[in-house]
């Protein structure tokens, strides 16, 4: 099982290969980018079967990312592929998430 | 056209996003909102501050009581203790650390896996709270009892045990007097088994060492001329040997003899023996015994002459602080001692010395019949002197004896030595002496009065009665009650204080919520505004030129045409009205005159055809020191509202009054109400009942009035319709 990538390098390259490719804003340990962070790392696990890179970006360190990713408010997820979309909140909402990335279970 | 323009499915993706945000905003789901230069962090600072103070609060109380309380946070692991825990141990509080490894080792061995165990049954939801008696050291090395409970009381979201608290009360006392019980019981029961009397007597020295949690328990007996140490537990063998002989002897080896041709005896244990014992001094009691808390103090306190001899000071010597012995009699003969020794000081009181002399009668009798049925029966020599009743009852019923404690008893039962038992007692007496196998005893608690008694029972079937034991255990009872309700009460507490910071969270919770929506809305506009209003610039100029270009016949075209312009006009309204909010606003306050400001606004509505404006001012004119521009646009919104509201037919009625501190405008409109479903809500942002409406109109209304240092309220009107009601201070 591949772990979500800690870094604040902003944008970076979709690697090719893999199908998923997430970046997380979070603000520092706030509670609700903990709890995003925690969400995204067990449904990663729980359904994308190593076929995913995850990019995690600390707005509190690294503002102009956000920026330049048109990033409002954290937690929020980005997903650049398999279709860019963007989620906001803790992502407790499983099933959202499943949708945006065309999962079953979601609404899509 | 230098800037890229989003398409128009960007910019409903943004709009999407947009609702998104609220409603992520609205959850308490975010942490942070981005503006262009700045991330602006929506921590709960304030909920924060509330909770640390009511924790404070909390502390200060657990400080100020007497109770030795604790508070776990399970999740950090980190024990708050207050500071009567350190004043139980014998410590000042600043000088007790209060590590939890630290903490951990004051718990005796012998119970720490119990407690452990159900504390963990209680973590695991197996027990609802966990309670135990154990034993803690002190600064002195001692140990003490504690009633130890706790119970869990928060939770996490998730269910996981958050918080526990609990109490640790001091009950060495009532262990003590348990343990005094337990042990004549004990004694009791031994002295009522058959068996070798030498194996009696080692089972009640052991009993003796245990319950007294003393370090040695020693019997010497007379063995010829000499009181060897006939049975003890605790001494070491160099000091029994040392001391084992008390006969002093000549340079030959002789013993020496006094003029009556008795050996001369030594050391404090040879004055109780030849009963050298003066009542009068502290250390000595009526009864010939001798007893210390502190032996180095007395030595140093005390002449040889006080002491009655010249002594060997082996016992101090060796460290026993508490020393007691106490005379062994066989009739009016004093045969040997009980001795009892404890390094630790203050082992002793003069009731528990009592009770040994109690028990050392009965082993004396014991010994001078040597036979263990007999036993129960010498028993009875120290009853008469015993503060708890005793009493001796026939197999039918008759009360042969009691002493003088248990006339109290009698009273109650309403019966004299020589009557019968009451009717209750004689059953179980019976069914006693019917069943009785060696050492069968039985316990009743009898109420007399305002007393509670515990009863043993022991049946002596050979002769065909029992013997009744009684203690008082008023106190104890009550101590257990009164920890009990202290107990619910600091659950009941905490359970109250938590309720009231759940609902000052929750009520916190919405205030911040609301706040932080319109700060983040204010951020978020800021940073969308400029973008969404260029391309909306682009689409009414393209909607124009095609316009131009449209022939005539084309009606259906131009419908949509218009559709676009008016939905873009919409659009552009949000905008402004965002950035009317965002906006910081000065005011500029100036007397005006309300009639003509409502006149004004009703001037510039739209859609008023069919509806009426009337005013009712008291006084009039009525004057308001405001910002007009400000007055005139939250009138503006109310009234765009109620016209709406109305379907432009019906009447908007606005009053003013006046009292000494306030002004207050009422605006009344005759249509059908509020939606009850927004009605709670209709001032926070974003909520609308309008299709076309941008919800932000009574939210910009309210930033007036707020910013006015006044309130708005909404409510419907008895005869229908809708009511603002908007107070505003003068100054």
């Amino acid at each position: 099982m591949s772990k979500p990538v800690e870094s604040t390098n902003a944008p970076v390259a979709t690697t090719a290969g893999k199908k998923y490719v997430l970046r997380l804003f979070v603000a520092g340990d706030e509670p609700n980018s903990k709890k995003a962070r925690e969400n995204l790392t067990q449904l990663c696990e729980t359904h994308l079967q190593g076929e995913y890179e995850v990019e995690i970006v600390d707005v509190l360190e690294d503002f102009e990312a956000a920026l330049k990713s048109n990033v409002l408010l954290t937690p929020a997820l980005i997903v650049v592929a398999p279709k860019p979309t963007t989620i906001f909140g803790n992502l407790n909402d499983t099933d959202k998430v499943l949708g945006a990335l065309r999962l079953s279970g979601g609404k899509s | 056209m230098t800037q890229r323009k989003p398409t128009y499915e960007q910019l409903e993706a943004r709009l999407a996003e947009f609702e998104e945000i609220t409603t992520v905003l609205r959850n308490g789901e975010a942490d942070a909102v981005i503006g262009k230069s700045d991330v602006l962090l929506l921590r709960l600072r304030k909920v924060e501050q509330k909770l640390r103070e009511s924790e404070k609060k909390f502390r200060f109380a657990m400080e100020a009581t007497n109770d030795a309380l604790w508070d776990w946070n399970i999740e950090t692991n980190q024990t708050y203790r207050n500071p009567r825990h350190a004043t139980m141990l014998g410590y000042e509080p600043h000088e007790l650390n209060a590590s939890q490894d630290e903490w951990d080792k004051r718990i005796h061995p012998d119970d720490k896996r119990l407690l452990l165990e159900l504390v963990d049954e209680h973590l695991t939801g197996k027990r609802d709270f966990f309670t135990h008696e154990y034993r803690l050291r002190t600064k002195s090395g001692d140990y003490i009892w504690v009633l130890g409970r706790g119970k869990i009381v928060e939770y996490s979201d998730d269910g996981a045990p958050v918080r526990m608290i609990g109490t640790n009360i001091d009950i060495t006392e009532r262990k003590k007097t348990e343990n005094s019980r337990e042990l004549v019981t004990r004694i009791l029961q031994y002295s009522s088994e058959l068996g070798e009397w030498i194996s009696i007597i080692r089972k009640v020295l052991k009993s003796i060492q245990e319950y007294s949690e003393l370090e040695v328990a020693a019997l010497r007996l007379r063995e010829g001329d000499d009181y060897p140490y006939f049975v003890q537990y605790g001494f070491s063998d160099e000091f029994v040997q040392a001391e084992n002989y008390l006969c002093e002897r000549n340079k030959a080896g002789d013993i020496v003899r006094d003029y009556a041709g008795n050996p001369v005896l030594d050391c404090m244990c040879g004055n109780i023996i030849r009963g050298r014992t003066d009542p009068k001094l502290p250390f000595f009691t009526q009864g010939g015994s001798f007893w210390s808390n502190c032996t180095t103090e007395l030595l140093a306190n005390t002449t040889e002459k006080e002491r009655q001899s010249r002594t060997r000071n082996r016992c101090n010597g060796e460290g026993y602080e508490s020393v007691a012995l106490i005379p062994i009699r066989a009739g009016v003969e004093i045969i040997g001692l009980l001795q009892l020794n404890d390094r630790r000081k203050n082992c002793f009181s003069l009731e528990l010395i009592r009770l040994f002399e109690g028990i050392a009668m009965s082993i004396g009798s014991a010994l001078e019949r040597r036979k263990a049925l007999e036993e129960v029966l010498a028993l009875s020599k120290f009853p008469s002197e015993n503060p708890s009743p005793i009493l001796r009852i026939a197999e039918d019923g008759e009360i042969l004896y009691s002493n003088k404690a248990g006339l109290e008893l009698l009273a109650h039962w309403n019966a004299k030595i020589g009557e019968k038992a009451p009717e209750k007692w004689r059953c179980l007496i019976k069914k006693m002496l019917e069943s009785a196998k060696p050492g069968l005893q039985e316990e009743e608690e009898e109420e007399v009065k305002d007393k509670i008694f515990s009863v043993v029972i022991l049946p002596v079937v050979e002769s065909g009665y029992v013997n009744l034991y009684a203690r008082d255990i008023t106190e104890r009872r009550k101590a257990e009650a009164e920890a009990r309700d202290a107990q619910q009460e600091l659950i009941e507490q905490q359970r109250h204080e938590k309720e009231n910071v759940e609902a000052e969270l929750a009520k916190l919770r919405d205030e911040l919520v609301k706040t932080t929506r319109l700060a983040a809305i204010g951020q978020v506009s800021a940073s969308i505004a400029h973008d969404l209003r260029n391309p909306l610039g682009s689409v009414r100029n393209a909607s124009y030129f095609l316009r131009r270009r449209l022939s005539k016949d084309e009606p259906k075209a131009s419908e949509h045409l218009k559709i676009i312009d008016q939905e873009v006009a919409r659009a552009d309204q949000i905008i402004t009205n965002l950035l009317e909010m965002a906006r910081p606003k000065a005011s500029h306050k100036q007397v005006v005159d309300l009639a003509e400001i409502v006149e004004q606004v009703f001037g510039q509505a739209k859609g008023i055809e069919g509806v009426r404006c009337r005013t009712s001012l008291v006084p009039d004119p009525f004057m308001v020191k405001t910002d007009p521009n400000q007055l005139r646009q939250a009138i503006s919104n109310i009234m765009s509202n109620a016209v709406h509201a109305m379907k432009g037919h019906g009447e908007f009625l606005v009053e003013a009054t006046r009292d000494s501190d306030y002004d207050t405008l009422v605006f009344q409109d005759t249509g059908p109400g509020f939606d009850p479903e927004v009605r709670d809500r209709l001032f926070e942002p974003l909520i609308t009942t309008k299709a076309s409406g941008t919800g932000l109109g009574l939210t910009i209304c309210r930033q007036i009035v707020e910013k006015h240092d006044g309130t708005i309220h909404a409510e419907d009107c008895k005869g229908g319709g809708a009511v603002i009601r908007i107070r505003l201070p003068r100054q």
